[in-house]
């Protein structure tokens, strides 16, 4: 199922990030970041 | 090896029917399981030198965290939760092998397709057991519990559409954790800003995202919908149980 192989590979790379001490609101806070910094705004 | 007290291995033909003998005689599963389903064996010898548990919530919640890793790891099913129940009083006094005080068996779950662990899983079952060690304590609900949960409960749905919505709870726990706003778009960009280096599921985070937002069946029209109108998410989705 493919909607579940794309689940699998978000929490996984969550649970990696979290565990290395990020906080889940920075890990989204960057994520917003870098996408605004991708299309140059 | 996860760490110095639990083991995932496999079993070998002796042990397989040594095993099944045992369910057999105990509980009479013949008709549940079929006799292949079980290849592998979680075995929990002791906890960190602690006694045996008066209560098996320092087992379940160990066992839970090793299924969560094979099951983050890559696809397949294993299953234990009703077996662990069934056989935990008995077994905690009455081990199958005579070196093992606890096992758990893994097994392929009904709806899904069979887990085959491979020796090159090894570090990534153990980092990803590791991180939800540190994520997720007994006690506490950790950020990602309710994602995790949802995640794990998709294995035990039969129709897509459950499925579906459980792992669209997931992804909302997750990437739309913080988000009160712009839901839809957010879901989107941060999932593929999170995948973007990751060729087997590029295309994927697209796919989900469109899935969730336009629908593959009736049902699920009909939450996409509500989703799309009133600004909500699967949190909504939620709500329809």
């Amino acid at each position: 199922m493919r909607a579940r192989a794309t689940v699998r590979a978000v929490l996984a790379n969550y649970v990696r990030r979290i565990a290395a001490g990020v906080t889940l609101e920075s890990i989204n806070k960057a994520l917003d970041e870098l996408v605004l910094k991708r299309v140059g705004a | 090896m996860l760490d110095d007290s639990i083991t995932i291995s496999a079993f070998s033909p002796e042990e397989k029917t040594r095993l099944w003998q045992d369910f057999l005689v105990d509980f009479g599963l013949a008709n549940i399981f079929t006799y292949e389903s079980a290849n592998h064996c979680l075995v929990i010898t002791e906890l960190s030198g602690r006694p045996v548990p008066s209560t098996p919530e320092p087992l379940l919640h160990i066992a839970r965290l090793a299924i969560s890793a094979l099951r983050l790891v890559h696809e397949g099913e294993v299953y234990a939760g009703p077996t662990f129940g069934e056989l935990l009083p008995p077994r905690i006094m009455k081990p199958t092998f005579p070196d093992v005080p606890y096992e758990l068996q893994l097994q392929r779950g009904p709806f899904a397709a069979r887990y085959v662990l491979k020796d090159t899983d090894t570090d990534s079952v153990l980092t990803i057991f590791h991180a939800l060690r540190n994520c997720l304590s007994e006690h506490k609900a950790g950020p990602l519990s309710l994602a995790l949960r949802r995640f794990n409960l998709s294995y035990g749905r039969e129709a897509p559409d459950d499925q579906i919505i459980d792992l669209a709870i997931a992804l909302d726990a997750s990437l739309l954790a913080d988000a009160d706003r712009d839901l839809a778009y957010k879901l989107l960009v941060r999932g593929s800003a999170l995948l973007a280096g990751i060729p087997e599921v590029k295309e994927h985070s697209v796919t989900l995202a469109a899935l969730i937002l336009h629908g593959t069946s009736s049902c699920m029209e009909a939450r996409v919908s509500q989703i799309s109108n009133r600004r909500t998410s699967s949190r909504l989705i939620q709500r329809c149980y």
